[in-house]
């Protein structure tokens, strides 16, 4: 029989669907919430820099420290085409910012520009990037 | 066919093979295990933790504030 505060424990630290519909909730809303805020920032700007940064070095610290959770192993072959593609995608990313990084050769920022210079863009853009940040930190 | 588009063309490939290779993973007999399966097995490790964030990181300054 397990001790009684380790049965204790658990409860506490476990959710009703609920409970995790109503967490769930409130990170989108805190996400959304930051990007109509963030997004007001123009890029190449302290107020930027500063939007990104924040959020950014606090996630990172935040899954560094917290405690991983138990997942099926996946060996080299069932990811070697995410690694191959990420691998093509950064090379390609950095052959185009050396080589060309111009209106005829532009690299995959350089594309997404027009859309970031909008508001609805990088309200989209801070969106997405804080919602991959927080799945990522709660994996 | 400009460099220009040449170059669109290359990165459109790269989304295609990426959602296609999704899709292939998503099928129950495929060795290839699905993009965020990959990711949470690669979170599993301090490294692989600091490494993935890290990336997320930089792709968030690159292309919101740089």
């Amino acid at each position: 029989m397990e001790p009684i505060s380790e049965r204790a424990a658990e409860r506490a630290t476990r959710r009703s669907p609920r409970e995790g519909a109503v967490s769930r909730a409130g990170v989108v809303a805190a996400i959304l919430g930051y990007a109509l805020v963030a997004a007001s920032c123009r890029p190449l700007t302290l107020p930027a820099a500063a939007a990104v940064l924040a959020p950014g070095v606090a996630l990172l610290v935040i899954g560094v420290l917290r405690r991983p959770r138990s997942v099926e192993l996946v060996g080299w072959r069932g990811a070697a085409p995410w690694i191959a593609l990420a691998a093509v995608c950064g090379l390609a990313e950095l052959a185009l910012f050396v080589w060309g990084n111009d209106a005829a050769h532009p690299t995959i920022s350089m594309l997404a520009d027009p859309a970031l210079a909008t508001y609805p863009g990088r309200l989209l853009g801070y969106g997405l990037w804080l919602g991959i940040g927080a799945w990522l930190v709660s994996r | 066919m400009t460099a220009r588009a040449l170059v669109i063309a290359g990165l459109t490939a790269l989304v295609a093979l990426t959602i296609g290779g999704e899709l292939v993973a998503r099928r129950g007999r495929s060795r290839v295990r699905p993009l965020g399966t990959a990711l949470t097995a690669a979170l599993r490790t301090p490294t692989g933790r600091i490494g993935v964030l890290t990336v997320w990181l930089w792709l968030g300054w690159h292309f919101l504030a740089r």
